[in-house]
C-alpha cells in the first residue's frame, strides 16, 4: 500500500480525471497479485484503501475485473482451501521478456564463463540466471537458464559444509560414493574447492591415501565434523609433499593458460617456440600428469626429470590398449 | 428449466467484462513487447475492440498507466515502457556480477553478443525492485573479481559473427601453433565461444564431417565463398570407459551411452573437435581406449608417440 501511495504522490502531475476508472482498478489489482496471491476480502480492503479508487466495491467488480485480467491473457487460479482462498497469479502477458536472442547470448556468457574456472563465479552466475528466468520468453528458455550447467547435480549445502571446514581448518568423515569402493566413508580434511573440465571438486588431505587428494563434490553423499580427539594425529602432521615442477607450454595451451596460486607464469619469451615457461606446486602427481598430457605436444616437461619418466609410464599403458588389433 | 435458468444467469455473469479496462490492459499487453506511436497504439485498440476511437483515448489510458506508477516515455515518437511490472530482487553479489558482466562484454568486443547483453541488463534495470534500488543508492557496488588472474583479449569478432549469421561456407587457413604450420580448412561456420578468455570460432569441417574450433588469433585468412552451409551430418568417434571411471562417466553435452558392459561403458560422440576430444580422452590414461574410427584411432597413437618424440 505504501508503495503505491508514492507512486500516486510522484504522479499527481498525471491527470487524474482523464483516466479510464475501471483499466486502472484491472492494473491495480493486477499489481497486488503480483505482489502476493489475495482472498477476495484482501482485495476489497486494498481497493477501498487506493486513493483513486477510494469506494467500498461489491464482490462482484472483483470477479469481474479478475475475468478482465483472466480474458487479456492473465492465468490466475480459483480461490480454494489448497490456495488459503486466495486468489493466485500464475502468470501474465504484460512483462518486459527477454528475447530468444537475449537466452542464446546468457547461455553463452556461462559456457565462457565455465571455461574460467571460478567456481565462486559460476556459483553466482546460476543464482543471477535462476533469478532471470522469469523473463523468459518461453518454458524451454527458462529450463536452460535454471538447468543447462555443469553445476546443476552439486548439493550446495555440502559445499557449504566443506567450505566451513576448511575454513575452521577441521577434519571430517565424508560419506562418498565411490566409482570403486561404492559408498565408503573418508577421513577427509577440505582446504579448498575447484572447478575442473566443468566438474566441482574438493581438495585436501585424505587418511586412507595419506597424500593430498581430491574428490569430485557430486559424488559425496555427506559430510560429518570429527570429534578432533578421534582423529589420529600422526595423520594430523602430515606434511604437503609440495613438488616443483617447471614446463613450458606453446601454441593453444599457453595461449588457453590462466595462472593461478600453484601455478604462475616464471618467463614469456614470445619468439621462442615454448613461449611460456611455467613454474607450479604440484601436490598431486596423477592430476597434474592428466593435465601434462592433455597438453600434447604444446607442452614441454623441464624438471624434474623423473616426471617424464613417469608420463612415458602413463603414455606407454595408453598404447598397450591399442596393441590388439582385432577391430582393424 | 431452473437449473439451466441458473447456469445462464452464472455464465452471463462471469462475461461481464468492462471493454475499457480490457483495452488499458492490451495497451499495456503491446507496450511491453515494443516502443509504439499513438497511431499504433489506436490501431491495436481499434483491432481488438473492432470500433473506431478517438485519438484522445490513447492518453487517456496512457494516463491510466502513469498513474499506477508506470514511468512512460515518448522516445523518438513512440511510447517506451520504462517500468517492469515483474521486479526483480538482486543482491550485492547479483549487483556485482551485472558489473563484472557489463565489463566482460565490453572487452570481448563482440557486437551482437554485446549488443543482446546490453538489451539484457536495459530490461533489468527497468525491473529493478525498491530494494534493489536502494541496495544500489545506499552502497558502493565493487566489480565482481575473478579469482585467478585471467587475460580476457580483446579482438574485432564482428565479421565473425556476420558470417556465423550469414550461413556460408566459409575458406580458412589456420595455423594451429600460431606461427608457421598452415592448414586450410572449408567449413560452415556455427557459433563465436570463448574459452579462457580467448575468441574461437566453433565450426563444420566439411571435409572431415566433424566439428572443429579455431582459435580466431590464429586464424590468418578467411573468404566466404558463395556455398550455403547445408545441414551438418556429424561422424561419430566411439569409446570405451573402463572400472571406476566408467561408473562415475558424466556425459558430455552430444554423448550418448551406447553400451554398458560388465566393467565398462561405450560412448558416442558427435559434436566434440577431434583433436580436443584426442587431448582429454588422454587424461583417462589406460582406462579408456577410442573404438571407432580407425583414424581417430591412429591419432590417438600418433598425438602419444609426438609427445615421446619431443623428449628423443
Amino acid at each position: 500500500m505504501q508503495n503505491m501511495n508514492q507512486a500516486y504522490q510522484k504522479n499527481l502531475n498525471t491527470d487524474k480525471n482523464n483516466i479510464s476508472k475501471t483499466g486502472y482498478r484491472a492494473l491495480f489489482l493486477l499489481l497486488k497479485l503480483i505482489e502476493s496471491p489475495k482472498t477476495r476480502d484482501e482485495i476489497l480492503a486494498c481497493l477501498k484503501d487506493d486513493p483513486i479508487i477510494k469506494t467500498e466495491q461489491s464482490k462482484d467488480t472483483v470477479t469481474n475485473t479478475i475475468n478482465a485480467l483472466k480474458k487479456a491473457g492473465c492465468v490466475i487460479s480459483r480461490p480454494t482451501q489448497r490456495t488459503n482462498n486466495k486468489y493466485v497469479l500464475k502468470s501474465h502477458p504484460f512483462m518486459i521478456s527477454l528475447s530468444k536472442e537475449n537466452i542464446e547470448a546468457l547461455l553463452s556468457l556461462r559456457e565462457s564463463i565455465v571455461t574460467l574456472n571460478d567456481w565462486q563465479l559460476l556459483v553466482n552466475l546460476n543464482t543471477l540466471y535462476a533469478k532471470i528466468a522469469k523473463y523468459a520468453p518461453d518454458l524451454e528458455s527458462k529450463n536452460m537458464l535454471f538447468f543447462n550447467h555443469p553445476l546443476k547435480n552439486i548439493n550446495f549445502s555440502i559445499v557449504r559444509e566443506l567450505l566451513l571446514h576448511a575454513k575452521l581448518k577441521k577434519h571430517t568423515i565424508i560419506t562418498y560414493n565411490s566409482p570403486k569402493y561404492n559408498e565408503e566413508s573418508l577421513y577427509f580434511t577440505p582446504e579448498y574447492i575447484t572447478l575442473e573440465n566443468g566438474k566441482l571438486y574438493v581438495w585436501g588431505y585424505s587418511s586412507k591415501y595419506n597424500n593430498i587428494s581430491y574428490l569430485r563434490i557430486d559424488r559425496i553423499k555427506k559430510v560429518n565434523l570429527i570429534n578432533f580427539l578421534a582423529y589420529n594425529s600422526e595423520d594430523a602432521k602430515f606434511e604437503k609433499p609440495n613438488i616443483e615442477v617447471v614446463y613450458k607450454l606453446k601454441g593453444l595451451s599457453a595461449m588457453m593458460f590462466i595462472e593461478d596460486e600453484n601455478e604462475i607464469i616464471e618467463k614469456e619469451t614470445p619468439n621462442e617456440e615454448y613461449s611460456l615457461t611455467i613454474k607450479a606446486t604440484i601436490n598431486n602427481e596423477f592430476n597434474f600428469l592428466q593435465k601434462i598430457l592433455s597438453y600434447g605436444t604444446d607442452c614441454l616437461l623441464i624438471s624434474p626429470k623423473y616426471f617424464k619418466e613417469k608420463l612415458f609410464e602413463k603414455i606407454k599403458a595408453i598404447k598397450m590398449e591399442y596393441q590388439d588389433d582385432r577391430r582393424n | 428449466m431452473i437449473e439451466e435458468t441458473k447456469k445462464t444467469k452464472k455464465k452471463s455473469k462471469e462475461i461481464k467484462i468492462a471493454g475499457s479496462s480490457l483495452r488499458v490492459l492490451e495497451l499495456l499487453k503491446a507496450l511491453a513487447q515494443k516502443p509504439l506511436s499513438t497511431s499504433d497504439l489506436l490501431r491495436i485498440i481499434e483491432e481488438k475492440d473492432e470500433k473506431l476511437f478517438r485519438k484522445e483515448i490513447v492518453n487517456k489510458y496512457l494516463n491510466t498507466l502513469k498513474l499506477l506508477g508506470l514511468k512512460i516515455k515518448k522516445i523518438d515518437g513512440k511510447y517506451t515502457l520504462l517500468t517492469n511490472i515483474e521486479k526483480i530482487d538482486l543482491s550485492k553479489t547479483d549487483l556485482s556480477l551485472l558489473k563484472f558482466i557489463e565489463k566482460y562484454t565490453q572487452k570481448i568486443n563482440s557486437p551482437i553478443f554485446s549488443k543482446n547483453i546490453s538489451d539484457i541488463l536495459n530490461i533489468l534495470e527497468l525491473s529493478f525492485s525498491k530494494n534493489t534500488k536502494n541496495l544500489i543508492e545506499n552502497n558502493e557496488i565493487h566489480t565482481y573479481r575473478l579469482s585467478k588472474k585471467t587475460n580476457i583479449k580483446s579482438e574485432d569478432l564482428s565479421i565473425f559473427e556476420k558470417y556465423c549469421k550469414d550461413t556460408q561456407k566459409l575458406d580458412i587457413i589456420y595455423k594451429p601453433d600460431g606461427k608457421s604450420q598452415k592448414e586450410f580448412y572449408k567449413v560452415a561456420p556455427v557459433k563465436i565461444l570463448h574459452k579462457k578468455g580467448n575468441a574461437v570460432l566453433v565450426a563444420y569441417d566439411v571435409a572431415n564431417s566433424t566439428y572443429k574450433e579455431f582459435l580466431i588469433k590464429f586464424i590468418s585468412e578467411v573468404k566466404q565463398t558463395p556455398q550455403k552451409s547445408s545441414n551438418d551430418y556429424p561422424s561419430t568417434v566411439t569409446f570405451r570407459l573402463k572400472n571406476r571411471l566408467a561408473k562415475s562417466y558424466v556425459l558430455k553435452n552430444g554423448e550418448k551411452l551406447l553400451d554398458v558392459e560388465d566393467n565398462s561403458i561405450i560412448i558416442a560422440n558427435q559434436k566434440e573437435d577431434r583433436n580436443l576430444l584426442i587431448r582429454r580422452l588422454s587424461r583417462y590414461f589406460d582406462q579408456c581406449e577410442i573404438l571407432y574410427p580407425k583414424e581417430c584411432r591412429e591419432m590417438m597413437l600418433d598425438y602419444l608417440s609426438s609427445i615421446e618424440n619431443i623428449y628423443r
